[in-house]
């Protein structure tokens, strides 16, 4: 292994950074929080993305390692203890400074921490702390910040980052224990699930005290990091603290395990009910340390099938589809050729055409060609006029698409056959508006107003129409 | 044959503002009335012009109005229409707003009618230039930690960024600059920030490359390149995500000069 003592800091940021890349999660939304005299930065419940990198993300967030040294030995993952890399850290100082000076500049929305895990999860938690105590005290900052949780990590110490995070994360990692327990042996569902459970429940408690009007009353467990544990609990007795007040999310590899499309979104479907996360963010596997152990993908990440379960992920989560409604145990994986909703509409022609003068909003929602905002500005705009297919263009609807689903005023765009070939063939000789280079175009974009699910008002929507 | 009356006013708010009180207050017809930001390229037979006078009290009754007898939320999107690069966003305005005032806030609703369209177009439109510059913006750090930013935006939306870096950087000390429109917002730390016309900087000073002395420019960059995985790469992707445009001013990502557009 080979350490490194001295090491000036932009090495430092370009092996920590490298190691961090994986991540997927970047978004900055969730929060909204003003500025103010003494302090730096706020909040922008939107999210802002400061840059794109070569590879089509976003950069929103200084996405960094507090280290790359590791005592686990993931089969998957660069930092593995077994593989022989350059090890360095930052300082806790380090981390807080290059936030600062990077998010003056506006290069960045904040901070996204994560870590290797050195001498033991209480350890790097403990020093990740620090790093974030530093920055919302010392240097007053206000903007945004996502840490990792380490699984296996104490309590107490998860509780204290979760008043001084917006978000926090826990990684799932692989979508089955068998497959966790196979290629991350140090890692177990149960040292992942529960700070899951924790963090959710924190966030209820939370909320509801803010509700009630009370201040944090608990006092504080001690604090490992040591030193700080009297300043914390004067700053909590101060003032009224969020817990977590982005929401937790949790992030998937794909690809690394034979896991199904439909096992894949069925896991996320019950991290979205069970522990309420805000996202699933899905990882095509890149294979970087080659083990025997890992497939060898030919045709490189899987991007396509990535890009599908996101679709099916906003399926899940803004069109009120089941994961059942779009897979099962006989048909477990994505059509490749079609999105999801295509996928859906093709299988249940039954339940077209829909009128659209008349269905409901969820009616609408489910037919291919119609997203969240056409769907919401066909509800407004029929309380006025009766609508016709040249007023559904205008409001956005893919008609390509849509027409042979629809009706307007009881008439079909043209006379087609509401038949699954027909449609198929017609429909897969329009080309797919894939993302640019397949990736997913509107991923990894900020999410805007559906990060916490309001459809009130439709104003400033941006970035959805991925599943048109 | 009634002349047609073209009310020329400043392309600002305020100027667009006073046009509408004006045009409104003539009761010469709204079918008559136009209002515009320049004289027209080509003269009309049967019109003539009349040069407004900006005036801020009726510029704030028109505001007023908006807000009261409309909506909040209408004056929001009049408001970013007037900022609008599209010229014929005056008259847009005005009859959006006859609209309105006749209807209310169900105004609105009617998605379909070209003016209400229109006016939502420009607002979405100024909106995404503003939230595109709330993360492109670069700040440089001079002498006196001072921070500089320079942007090329094609709607006027320096008073809006201003006020997104007023709340952000509240503490710190920092000036804005519009390239095209020469135009400054200047903020003193703590203090409310304010906008300079016609600014100009001393001929001195070397703007070229301005972004990448600032120390820490290196290790951004180095960032930047380190973040992105190889397996991915993807260039469309990115050229979409971060059109050409924004990135005069963004030094760690590849910019092709000859695709800007030429100076007015």
């Amino acid at each position: 292994m080979v350490i490194s003592e001295v090491m000036d800091l932009s090495k430092k940021l370009e092996i920590l950074s490298d190691a961090a890349k994986y991540d997927v999660a970047c978004t900055s939304s969730g929060v909204d929080r003003k500025g103010g005299a003494g302090m730096l930065g706020n909040a922008v419940k939107r999210g802002i993305c400061h840059c794109f990198a070569a590879d089509g993300r976003c950069i929103s967030l200084l996405k960094i390692l507090l280290t790359n040294e590791c005592i686990f030995d993931c089969k998957y993952c660069l930092n593995r203890s077994s593989n022989d890399v350059v090890r360095v850290s930052f300082t806790p100082e380090e981390v807080a400074d290059l936030t600062i000076e990077f998010y003056r500049r506006n290069y960045i929305e904040g901070l996204f921490l994560s870590s290797g895990i050195m001498v033991s999860p209480d350890h790097t938690m403990s020093q990740m702390l620090k790093a974030v105590y530093l920055l919302r005290t010392k240097h007053k900052f206000n903007g945004y910040i996502h840490v990792k949780a380490i699984p296996g990590a104490d309590q107490s110490l998860i509780q204290e980052m979760g008043l001084l995070a917006d978000r926090m994360s826990i990684n799932l990692e692989l979508p089955t224990s068998e497959g966790l327990k196979n290629l991350a042996p140090h890692k177990s569902r149960k040292n992942i699930l529960t700070p899951m459970k924790q963090i959710q429940l924190g966030i209820k408690e939370n909320r509801n005290e803010l509700l009630a009007g009370r201040r944090m009353s608990k006092e504080p467990t001690a604090l490992a990091a040591g030193g700080e544990t009297q300043l914390a609990l004067n700053r909590r007795k101060n003032e009224f603290k969020q817990f977590v007040p982005s929401g937790q999310s949790t992030q998937v590899i794909i690809g690394a395990t034979p896991e199904t499309d439909f096992q894949i979104i069925h896991v996320a479907e019950s991290l979205y009910q069970k522990f309420e996360l805000k996202r699933v963010f899905y990882s095509a596997f890149v294979n970087t340390t080659h083990d025997s152990l890992l497939p060898v993908l030919e045709g490189g990440p899987p991007l396509l099938r990535e890009h599908r379960l996101y679709q099916a992920d906003w399926l899940l989560r803004f069109y009120g589809f089941q994961a059942g409604e779009l897979l099962s145990e006989d048909k477990p994986n994505f059509n490749m050729l079609l999105d999801p909703k295509c996928n859906w509409a093709l299988n249940h022609l039954e339940e077209f055409p829909i009128e659209v003068n008349k269905a409901d909003y969820k009616k609408l929602l489910r037919i291919p060609g119609i997203g969240v905002k056409s769907a919401q500005r066909i509800v407004s705009a029929r309380k006025h006029a009766r609508l016709d297919f040249s007023d559904l263009k205008r409001l956005g609807v893919v008609l390509k698409r849509a027409l042979y689903f629809i009706t307007c005023n009881g008439k079909m765009m043209y006379p087609v056959k509401i038949e699954e070939d027909y449609i198929l063939n017609h429909m897969l000789e329009f080309k797919e508006k894939l993302p640019a280079g397949i990736g997913g175009s509107g991923i990894y974009q900020q999410l805007s107003l559906f990060d916490d699910v309001k459809f009130s008002t439709f104003n400033g929507v941006q970035g959805i129409g991925l599943i048109g | 044959m009634k002349n047609k009356r073209i009310y020329i006013c400043e392309n600002t708010t305020d100027g667009i503002f006073t046009a509408i009180y004006d045009a409104w207050a003539s009761s010469y017809g709204h079918d008559y009335n136009q209002i515009a930001v320049r004289e027209p390229d080509n003269y009309q037979f049967f019109s003539e012009f009349i040069y407004v006078k900006t005036d801020l009290d009726k510029a704030v009754k028109v505001s007023r109005s908006i807000c009261g007898k409309i909506s909040w939320q209408a004056y929001e999107m009049v408001f970013h229409s007037t900022l609008s690069k599209n010229e014929n966003k005056a008259d847009i305005i005005y009859r959006f707003l006859i609209l309105g005032f006749a209807m209310g806030n169900k105004v609105l609703e009617h998605v379909s009618n070209p003016y209400v369209n229109g006016v939502f177009s420009m607002d979405i439109n100024v909106k995404n230039e503003f939230f595109h510059y709330e993360g492109f913006l670069r700040f440089v750090e001079l002498k006196n930690r001072i921070l500089f930013a320079r942007m090329r935006p094609e709607n006027n939306i320096l008073g809006p960024v201003a006020d997104h870096f007023g709340d952000r950087l509240t503490d710190e000390n920092w000036i804005i600059y519009d390239e095209d429109r020469q135009t400054a917002a200047i903020h003193q730390a703590r203090t409310q920030w304010f906008i300079a016309e016609n600014f100009e900087f001393n001929e001195a000073m070397d703007f070229s490359e301005l972004e990448k002395q600032d120390s820490l420019y290196d290790l951004w960059k180095c960032f930047v390149d380190s973040i992105g995985i190889k397996e991915r790469k993807n260039d469309k992707l990115r050229g979409q995500m971060l059109p050409n445009r924004f990135r005069e001013f963004m030094p760690e990502v590849p910019y092709n000069k000859s695709k800007t557009r030429s100076k007015k």
